[in-house]
């Protein structure tokens, strides 16, 4: 099937320029080290924002990486073969996402037990980050090549992207720290799992077509 | 009717009645905000709890209230724009943008005014603060956007995509703060104990209300003629 070729060619294409998938790894445990050590005088209170630490270290990271989805497929004028291509764009877009969470989000979250030794988290904590970031990076990998789509004929588009994005990011931020919050307190969990489902399936109903038409105006002007 | 209607959706036409209109919004807009600062700073009595404090009621809750409208404005229009391609859908959007991020400037501004004397804080990171701050930048995303395009045409279909998907976000944001916040913290400092208003002090609120409206308008409309009729922009608009 088209879809597994595609995926397969993007992954391997991926893995062969390492330095780009270890980046983002670097960065989050930077990231971690550098709210470790200024708040190192205040012991309780790096546990207590572990939680949004981590958070808000991988939301960093995927959007300081994100910009390259598109970018070398565009400069090499790939995309615009992709565009003219009988392949549904939706389906290489999708392609495109599923590659990305795979090579930069999957490592990133095989991160957190790291993060989790460093900042002093419990088990149950950590499981709950987990779950909570597992739910909300498909869709914000999504909304990231949204911003990369759109921002795709741009150089140095790197802060316009976040400016774009970051703000959108709020709810998944809210609804995932909401979990552990709500955990703590020892209430049940449900309601903010269940807004962040609610909010993965809106992105992944809308967002792909919505990707794939920014890409098609990127691509029709020059 | 229709076809008056229609003539107005020709930059040329439209340029030449909003020239005719400016005069006329900003003379209701200097009838509306006399009565209303008058009625609002003289007439009305002090508020019961909060005394004359409460008097930037009458600028805080019309910019508020426009910043949001303003966005609602663009997003129609970007919709407007992205069906039916109309040209003049297009420099609404692109206009109303730093006009609607002023409005959400001042409103943050007046509301931290307000918040030290009341709360005794300039800053809580209240519900409707905190969404009203993420509407500022998206506002701001939105511009910086448009203006990093040289083309105007790409800057164009970027922008109304943009807008959309802002507007799709802006109910969700606002619940998940609202929800967040009342999580949180509860009723400790925010939410003020909220009276019914008093018709002296509610018809002097929607005068002012009305009246920036009408100024959002009138400063639509002369930036608009402007845009239209330069020549720089009407070479963009016609030879794309």
């Amino acid at each position: 099937m088209i879809f597994f070729k595609l995926l397969k060619f993007e992954l391997l294409q991926n893995l062969r320029r390492y330095n780009d998938l270890t980046t983002p790894l670097w960065f989050l445990l930077l990231v971690s080290c550098l709210f470790s050590l200024s708040l190192q005088h205040e012991p309780g209170l790096l546990q207590k924002a572990a939680p949004g630490i981590i958070w808000s270290g991988l939301l960093l990271a995927m959007l300081l990486s994100i910009h390259q989805l598109f970018a070398p497929d565009y400069q090499s004028g790939v995309l615009e073969q992709m565009i003219l291509s009988p392949t549904s764009l939706v389906l290489i877009v999708w392609v495109k996402v599923i590659a990305y969470w795979l090579k930069t989000c999957l490592p990133l979250l095989a991160c957190i037990p790291l993060l989790a030794l460093q900042l002093q988290l419990s088990f149950e904590q950590t499981q709950l980050i987990f779950f909570s970031l597992l739910l909300a990076t498909p869709s914000l990998v999504l909304l990231g090549a949204l911003g990369a789509a759109l921002t795709l004929r741009l150089q140095n588009n790197n802060l316009l992207l976040s400016l774009l994005i970051l703000p959108l990011s709020f709810p998944f931020l809210i609804f995932g720290l909401g979990m552990t919050h709500q955990a703590t307190l020892g209430l049940p969990i449900t309601t903010p799992l269940f807004l962040l489902i609610a909010l993965l399936i809106l992105s992944i109903g809308l967002l792909p077509w919505i990707i794939a038409f920014s890409l098609r105006i990127g691509i029709n002007q020059t | 009717m229709i076809i008056f209607l229609r003539s107005l959706l020709s930059p040329k036409t439209f340029s030449r009645f909003a020239k005719q209109c400016i005069p006329w919004l900003y003379a209701g807009f200097a009838v509306f905000f006399t009565y209303g600062l008058g009625g609002g700073l003289v007439l009305s009595p002090p508020d019961y709890q909060q005394g004359d404090a409460f008097r930037i009621i009458y600028v805080h809750v019309p910019c508020a209230f426009l910043s949001l409208l303003i966005y609602l404005i663009m997003a129609t229009s970007a919709g407007i724009a992205a069906i039916w391609k109309i040209k003049l859908a297009d420099h609404i959007t692109r206009t109303s943008a730093p006009i609607g991020a002023s409005f959400t400037l001042l409103a943050l501004i007046t509301g931290a005014l307000w918040g030290k004397p009341m709360w005794g804080t300039y800053w809580i990171w209240d519900a409707r603060l905190t969404s009203e701050l993420i509407l500022l930048f998206l506002y701001l995303g939105y511009i910086a956007a448009i203006s990093a395009f040289s083309q105007q045409r790409s800057a164009e279909q970027v922008g109304r995509i943009i807008v959309l998907v802002g507007a799709i976000n802006i109910p969700i944001i606002h619940y998940s703060v609202y929800w967040w916040n009342t999580l949180h913290q509860g009723a400790t400092l925010s939410k003020l104990a909220k009276p019914s208003m008093d018709a002296q002090m509610l018809y002097p609120l929607l005068a002012m209300i009305v009246a920036f409206f009408l100024f959002y308008l009138a400063v639509l409309l002369t930036r608009m003629h402007r845009i239209i009729s330069s020549p720089y922009a009407n070479s963009a608009t016609t030879g794309a």
